[in-house]
């Protein structure tokens, strides 16, 4: 029996169903003892390391743990430089919680920031990942005393450590976009570091997106030619069983009652009475406008593109909602659908097996769950099973197979226009 | 390729790759699917022959109609004439099976129907096995009257073989961190490291059976006492039986969840549970599963119920205290059981119970003996209707029942990923409560319409990983 | 390593707890089994998120653990800065910039000298020696040159750099940047407050603390499907023992969750542990803490 096997799979080892993610457990340091803060072209990322079990108060193994946390003391210990060539200069502005750079050569504007003349405008997320992964030198700005003529130079600010950037940028619910959570941050780059170009979504303010409602296509099926067509008709009455029954049937049951029934379909159908959600029909918000639930869009993630332009970058590749696992519990069918109803449909193909289809579902967000700065990232798709009616797909026609194109377009038909 | 169907000995048995091959039924590929799927034993035939019905019911299809040749439109004409003056049964057997109250289940003796229930469509569990009723076919081995192995067995002869190489795996280490320590002199050259206390050993195969006394009612695996009904109906069963076959009584009977149980009586027709030898109703079945789903019983309910019973089944006429027969919650365990299990199984999937994965169910394309599950399906109630929310108490009431956190979401998922399943959280909209005035309408209630105030919405959820989606 | 006097500050931003001085991070982990996340991203190293760096983001429980035993204190950091840096007087922002000017340029001239012993290293290798009238306009080349992109040896190593001329070159030399990792200079580090602010918990620290208090190292399981990870030595060389979730004394849960607690720590080689602490038996006294651990039987 195929899944007596199941209980089995607790004694095989290593579990071959989950990718190794290095990022699960804390790796070793001296991984990074040959490159220096200002040379490191050649990291290649360790595999799954050799850790123990348990202590052996050994010498060797103490020296070994010793050697990895002063490795690690090193690196947390370089410092941020910025070399004359590659020198971005930036300013804080509290009003907005935004940064500044006027005049802005480097490539890195191509996947953040907006222009306004020539000044690059990043949004506090932005600034705060240019600063910590050294990119960009930011200034506070200076203090306008009485003696001061003209603006003054960005250079007189005085530089922003990383720990002023933090708390510079995290937090303040007045500025541009609304409050940057230490969770929204997290995500944000994780997802950069990983490669993808993130934007924040729509409008920065704290509405929830639109309704996406779906386009009116309908990929009716070609029956074919009107003498088929009528056969089939008088076909189909034939060999179902009526799906008109008696309401005492349903009452008192059962509701497949003794008779002819031509194909295991006909029962299934009539079998059918739980309503289930029609993705057909137009979204609806079930709840109210609220700027405290979190499950809602935040983030517009594109994939690695060298092409990629900021004006130009249509939709994106994935959307992501911000949770912190600590404040939110998960969402209630309201919270969900009001998600979803944000979001365009995302059909799966018309060629993919039924998993796949299942799987793919017909809308789909991914939410990154955080738990004290290590993110999950699930995501769920919106997917009606009733979609797919296994038993139209299976071997389970008994062993008629239909006639022809009568048989198969009757399935097909059936599964779409509604 | 069938990775998962045992039916190789042991150490032929392919280990799962990578990507674990799913089983998909590809119809190019059907017949040699058909020669690897074959059960354990020269002589039995393949699955697909065995579970060819889905439902315990029979269907009749026309001949095929075939457009040039005009002796299909014969045949189908004989077949429609033939069809209207003795129209063929589609129920040819109807099942019979009890409730029993100290189960919470139904129990089915008859072993002709616990061979067909089993077949075609994969209801229940046997009592004594895993899950198909094999006890009996494991008898006979033991005493030396059948063939082949049975799957338990084979599995238990993989996990012995898995224990010795664990613990030999063990004792290498001990050594290697000996040696370290002898070379950094922490240690006599004597002297050893002491090892890890060993796993509990498991059971061994001979002694996991009961002893095969019919006085011996309690068994390793469950506490399911034989009742007295049960014996009986074994019994008459035995007597039908070929006197060529063997001696052994079959002490397994089949066990049927609720909603299996209702699925079968209310939905197909195809199973009567009879109390008394009183064939019970749809309608007092659907009110005594709703109430044995809490635990605990609420107290009087079940002497009520049973007064429920003499009332309206056996139309007893004087009156009875039926007070504590309580309104059905409109989220009673049982309903929003069933009505998932009603939404799935009249879509076509084969659906088990999933309490081995800590779901609530596992979703089969056509059965457990083809493939493993590719879905498991945990039931989220939902109480976005209004009347929920109309009062505060209510309000804090519902949030309790609706909230989950992520760590157990994580949980789920993880352990569904560790066997290959994909999890499919099914969010039911409970309605307001539609039972309260059960006495005025003399505790009638009309399912059909009670199923479709329900609604179900199907949110699959899979991990994402940033690395593997870059490009 | 520095040393750190206890109590040592916290950084209270937007409700999160943070360090940003190595040798505290290095102190926790040392000397109270506390290992944190460290959230931010390392310079130069920003295309990959399996190491990462400063700031260490410590969980709720982990910064009232070393609240309550006196080791630390809580500040608001945000505020911190907002008075130290908004009302800095130009005396002092003239300083500071003087401060880290002088840095920058020490940093160009460390810079150059690498460069130079690079190729010096590499004319050794080559066992060539060159003239000197290439030399300025290698001098030229070294003050743009900055950290991270090797010009390629050959480069360097065709022309000779000689020490005479350092000084000539030192007017030259463009100064590079330092973004400061903490903000200690400019400002002072922050004092004790008067009033000790414990962080607020949920309601499964009672686990947490007891397992601490063994001497086990935790970080967020959300992945594993716990509450934590718990290590029995540092995660740097260890691997994680149990996965712990920790429950309220007298909360209901499923049974199911047992069943799925125990499959997911035996098919990982842990144990899942369930944990709760009772309710004090005696005004002031603290409640014990039980743990369980579940393991799949495989009958």
């Amino acid at each position: 029996m195929a899944d007596e096997d199941e209980d089995a799979s607790l004694l095989w080892g290593n579990n071959v169903s989950e990718e190794t993610d290095l990022s699960d457990e804390t790796q070793d340091f001296r991984f990074l003892n040959n490159l220096t803060a200002h040379d490191t072209g050649n990291l290649s990322l360790p595999k799954r390391g050799e850790k123990d079990f348990e202590s052996h108060a050994t010498n060797l193994q103490h020296s070994m743990l010793e050697a990895s946390r002063q490795a690690m003391h090193g690196v947390l210990s370089w410092t941020r430089v910025h070399g004359p060539k590659q020198h971005i200069l930036g300013m804080y502005h509290p009003m907005s919680n935004m940064a500044f750079v006027t005049n802005p050569k480097s490539q890195h504007f191509r996947t953040v920031g907006r222009a306004k003349g020539s000044t690059q405008w990043l949004l506090p997320e932005e600034a705060l990942f240019l600063i910590e992964r050294g990119s960009m030198d930011c200034r506070w700005p200076v203090k306008e005393d009485e003696g001061d003529d003209g603006p003054i130079d960005t250079q007189e600010g005085v530089p922003m450590s990383l720990q002023g950037a933090y708390a510079a940028f995290l937090g303040f619910e007045g500025g541009v976009g609304g409050k940057l959570t230490q969770e929204m941050y997290t995500v944000y780059a994780g997802l950069k570091r990983s490669g993808y170009i993130v934007f924040r979504m729509g409008t920065w303010n704290y509405e929830r997106g639109e309704l996406q409602v779906p386009s009116l296509e309908n990929p009716a099926t070609k029956e074919g030619n009107w003498f088929l067509r009528l056969f089939g008709g008088i076909w189909r009455r034939l060999t179902q069983a009526s799906t008109e029954m008696p309401a005492k049937q349903l009452y008192f049951g059962p509701v497949v009652k003794p008779g002819l029934y031509r194909s295991y379909s006909d029962i299934y159908r009539l079998l059918q009475l739980t309503p289930f959600h029609d993705r057909m029909a137009a979204p609806t918000f079930i709840l109210p406008p609220d700027h405290t639930n979190p499950f809602r869009v935040v983030f517009d993630v594109y994939k690695t593109d060298p092409k990629f332009k900021k004006s130009a970058c249509g939709p994106p590749d994935f959307r992501i909602a911000v949770i912190n696992a600590r404040e939110t519990s998960m969402p209630t069918a309201a919270q969900l659908n009001d998600l979803f109803a944000t979001t365009p449909y995302d059909l799966p193909k018309q060629n993919m097996q039924l998993y796949q289809k299942l799987k793919h579902g017909s809308r789909n967000v991914i939410l990154a769950v955080v738990d004290n700065g290590i993110p999950s990232y699930i995501r769920i798709a919106d997917s009606p099973f009733a979609e797919e009616k296994l038993y139209e797909r299976s071997v389970h026609q008994g062993n008629k197979r239909g006639k022809g194109r009568g048989g198969r377009g009757r399935g097909k038909g059936r599964g779409r226009g509604r | 390729m069938a990775s998962e169907a045992v039916d190789s000995p042991p150490s032929l048995i392919p280990q799962p790759n990578g990507n674990g091959d799913r089983l998909t039924v590809d119809k190019k590929n059907q017949t040699s699917l058909e020669n690897k799927l074959k059960p354990i034993g020269p002589k039995r035939r393949p699955y697909t022959e065995i579970h060819s019905r889905p439902l315990p019911l029979e269907v009749h299809p026309l001949p095929v109609f075939i457009p040039h040749n005009p002796l299909s439109f014969v045949r189908i004409a004989i077949n429609l004439i033939s069809h209207s003056f003795r129209p063929p049964s589609s129920h040819p057997t109807v099942h019979r099976g009890y409730f029993s109250t100290e189960t919470q289940s139904i129990h089915v003796t008859n072993p002709q129907s616990i061979v067909a229930l089993w077949e075609q469509g994969f209801w229940g569990s046997g009592s004594l096995s895993r899950t198909e009723p094999q006890w009996l076919e494991h008898e006979k081995r033991k005493r030396g009257l059948g063939e082949s192995k049975t799957a338990w067995e084979v599995t238990q002869e993989r996990r012995e073989a898995r224990r010795q190489f664990k613990l030999e795996r063990a004792r290498l280490e001990r050594e290697t961190i000996e040696q370290q320590l002898r070379q950094e002199g922490k240690l006599a050259s004597t002297e050893q490291v002491p090892a890890e206390q060993e796993p509990v050993v498991p059971v061994k195969q001979t002694g996991a059976f009961p002893i095969s006394d019919a006085n011996k009612t309690k068994n390793e695996f469950g506490p399911t006492e034989d009742s007295q009904e049960d014996r009986q109906n074994r019994q008459v069963a035995s007597s039908d039986r070929d006197p060529s076959s063997e001696e052994i009584e079959d002490q397994e009977h089949l066990q049927l969840t609720l909603e299996e149980a209702f699925f079968l009586t209310y939905g197909l027709g195809a199973l009567e549970i009879s109390k008394d030898e009183i064939s019970l109703s749809s309608n007092y079945l659907f009110r005594l599963y709703s109430t044995y789903s809490n635990f605990p019983i609420p107290e009087n309910s079940a002497s009520h119920i049973h007064n429920l019973f003499r009332l309206q089944e056996q139309k007893y006429k004087d009156t009875l205290e039926t007070s504590d027969v309580l309104p059905i919650a409109p989220d009673n365990p049982f309903l929003l059981k069933y009505v998932v299990y009603h939404h799935f199984r009249s879509l076509g999937w084969v659906v088990r119970d999933g309490v081995k994965f800590a779901s609530d169910y596992l979703l089969y394309n056509r059965g457990p003996v083809f493939a493993h599950a590719q879905f498991a399906v945990m039931i989220l109630p939902s109480y976005s209707h209004p009347y929920w929310s109309a009062t505060p108490d209510r309000k804090e009431e519902s949030k309790k029942k609706e909230a989950r956190d992520w760590w157990w979401l994580h949980r789920v998922n993880r352990i569904q990923t560790q066997v290959l399943k994909t999890l499919v959280l099914v969010y039911v909209e409970v309605p307001p409560p539609w039972d309260e005035d059960l006495e005025s309408k003399a505790f009638q209630v009309n399912i059909g319409n009670i199923l479709k105030k329900y609604k179900v919405r199907e949110v699959v959820m899979q991990r994402w990983t940033p690395n593997r989606n870059r490009d | 390593m520095a040393p750190v006097t206890e109590p040592f500050p916290i950084s209270n931003v937007a409700g999160r707890y943070l360090l940003f001085d190595v040798d505290v991070i290095s102190h926790v982990r040392r000397n109270h089994n506390i290992c944190g996340v460290l959230i931010g991203t390392i310079p130069n190293l920003s295309q990959q998120n399996v190491f990462l760096g400063i700031p260490l983001q410590l969980m709720p429980e982990e910064a009232r653990v070393l609240v309550e035993q006196g080791h630390a204190y809580i500040f608001d950091d945000a505020q911190a800065h907002m008075q130290g840096f908004f009302g800095m007087s130009r005396k002092d922002r003239l300083e500071f910039l003087r401060m880290m000017d002088e840095r920058g340029q020490q940093r160009a001239r460390d810079v150059r000298r690498k460069a130079e012993e690079r190729s010096e290293k590499a004319l050794r290798e080559k066992g060539l020696l060159q003239a000197r009238t290439e030399q300025k306009e290698s001098e030229a080349l070294v003050a743009e040159g900055d950290p991270g992109t090797d010009a390629g040896g050959s480069l360097f190593g065709s022309t000779p750099q000689l020490p005479a001329n350092r000084r000539v070159a030192d007017k030259k030399l463009a100064p590079h940047f330092i973004t400061p990792t903490t903000s200690y200079p400019p400002l002072a580090p922050p004092s004790q407050p008067s009033t000790l602010a414990l962080p607020e918990v949920p309601r499964q620290y009672p686990i947490y603390r007891y397992m601490q208090s063994k001497g086990y190292f935790a970080m967020p399981g959300l992945r594993f499907g716990c509450h934590y990870s718990i290590y029995p030595g540092d995660p740097l060389r260890f691997h994680s023992h149990f996965l712990t979730t920790g429950l309220g004394w007298d909360e209901e849960f499923e049974l199911l969750d047992i069943v799925g607690g125990g499959r997911l720590g035996t098919s990982v080689k842990k144990t899942y542990l369930i944990g709760a602490e009772e309710p004090e038996k005696e005004e002031g006294e603290e409640g014990k803490v039980r743990a369980f651990s579940i393991e799949w039987a495989g009958m």
